[in-house]
């Protein structure tokens, strides 16, 4: 509430304060939530904690339920494509709202210039990205059931971890036969760590070091380090599947127990990384890639052929100074975004076929 | 109201792991002089006895962290519970 102070100056009222302070501090409870969910997911859901997330589907903020009725009230103009924007690690779908105001994201702009309908993914990410995979598999075949009009295409948007877990949906989908993953035509990776993070290689490479000394002070950080969630644990090789950790230890130091799983047949892969510095040859990207994901990981280039992924190198584009956070909301990555869903839809499949030739 | 709820049950449990954990420490810390004195034929008696007050010392503050810690929690709860049951 603005009032006119005796300077004439506009000055905000007390209620007014009252209410800011209010926004800030459920802002930052909703932020704790998030970080709590991402460290300690697992652990929650276990528990059956209240302040775990369930995966849902949210619009504007509000969550939906997945029903013909409340799709056509949350979303009027719903069209026959659908949009649907997956969030990473310890994050939820307020990380793709652009900073200067709540409202536009790349989910908003590609509904005002294409006609996308925009759907935004929340889900538990301590939980075991294959666990988020299946569930989100069921959310999306759910989507499809309830939506009001025949849905003819679905593109994913997926930032960090949720590159994993779109792949894992995918891929549990495909094997499930499930009718959504063949109106999948295109997916975007933005700084998905598809080969690890190496942030999680490191605290595993402390921790083992910190339990493998004879202190009982050195265990105890050891022992507090490995509390980290199963979700965390899985960024450490990019797991995505039930078998990549079902029967292993998950401490064990540097131990890939990864299965190779092929991409989504019949749709286009894209992706976009950051960069810290200008030049992408400055040893800081080199050795940090976005801050978070080094670009070999990002883009599927792996040490070991048999972990390659086979992304096209005309679908890859690299943002100098974009930072692993700001991949959300950049303008100049919705451009490119924009610029692949306007390219003919009969290439992507091609493409594709092609790369894995 | 539940997030609270919520909030309260994981501070209690990291409370009373982080206090078993730090009493863990703290009690292997301890006992490493002892274990060197008892060997000691002189001091040896002494430090046995020394070594049981302060065991039951360390036992003592931290069940009192412990008991305090329940207490606090169940107090929230009921807070909570009670605040809800106003409101509606």
């Amino acid at each position: 509430m603005l009032v006119q102070n005796e300077t004439g100056k506009n000055d905000i009222s007390w209620p007014g304060r009252l209410d800011q302070v209010s926004t800030a501090i459920k802002r930052t409870a909703k932020t704790g939530v998030c970080i709590l969910n991402g460290i300690i997911g697992d652990y929650l859901h276990d528990q059956q904690n209240e302040l775990a997330y369930s995966m849902q589907l949210y619009f504007q903020n509000e969550p939906l339920d997945l029903t013909p009725e409340c799709l056509n009230i949350s979303h009027p103009n719903i069209t026959s494509k659908a949009c649907i924007l997956v969030h990473g690690l310890a994050c939820d779908e307020t990380i793709w709202n652009y900073a200067d105001d709540g409202e536009t994201t790349y989910g908003s702009l590609l509904q005002r210039d294409l006609g996308y309908t925009p759907f935004y993914l929340r889900y538990n990410t301590g939980r075991h990205v294959s666990e988020n995979g299946k569930l989100f598999s069921t959310v999306l075949s759910d989507l499809l059931r309830a939506y009001p009009k025949p849905l003819e295409e679905i593109i994913l948007i997926a930032h960090s971890m949720g590159g994993l877990v779109t792949r894992s949906a995918c891929d549990y989908g495909t094997e499930d036969q499930t009718d959504w993953v063949n109106k999948v035509r295109r997916v975007f990776f933005l700084g998905a760590p598809h080969l690890g993070a190496p942030l999680e290689k490191f605290v595993n490479v402390v921790s083992w070091i910190l339990k493998a000394v004879p202190r009982p002070y050195t265990k105890l950080s050891g022992d507090i380090l490995d509390l980290r969630s199963s979700g965390i644990k899985d960024l450490r090789f990019g797991y995505l599947r039930d078998e990549d950790w079902i029967r292993q230890d998950p401490d064990a130091l540097l131990k890939n127990n990864k299965k190779t799983i092929p991409l989504l047949a019949g749709a286009s892969h894209y992706v976009i990384t950051g960069t810290l510095t200008k030049d992408p040859r400055h040893p800081v990207t080199q050795w940090f890639g976005d801050g978070l994901v080094r670009q070999p990981s990002a883009t599927g280039q792996s040490s070991q052929d048999r972990h390659d992924i086979p992304f096209i190198p005309g679908h890859h584009r690299e943002f100098p100074q974009v930072g692993h956070l700001k991949l959300t909301r950049s303008p100049g990555v919705y451009q490119q975004i924009k610029s692949w869903c306007q390219e003919a839809s009969s290439s992507g499949s091609s493409h594709y076929q092609k790369a894995n030739l | 109201m539940r997030k609270l709820l919520g909030l309260v049950e994981l501070i209690q449990t990291v409370v009373d792991k982080g206090t078993a954990s730090i009493e863990e420490v703290h009690t292997s810390i301890a006992n490493g002089p002892f274990t060197i004195l008892n060997k000691i034929g002189v001091v040896a008696p002494v430090s046995r006895c020394v070594q049981e007050v302060q065991k039951r010392t360390i036992v003592s503050v931290y069940g009192i962290i412990r008991a305090v810690n329940q207490g606090a929690g169940a107090m929230a709860k009921t807070l909570l519970q009670v605040r809800d049951k106003i409101r509606d």
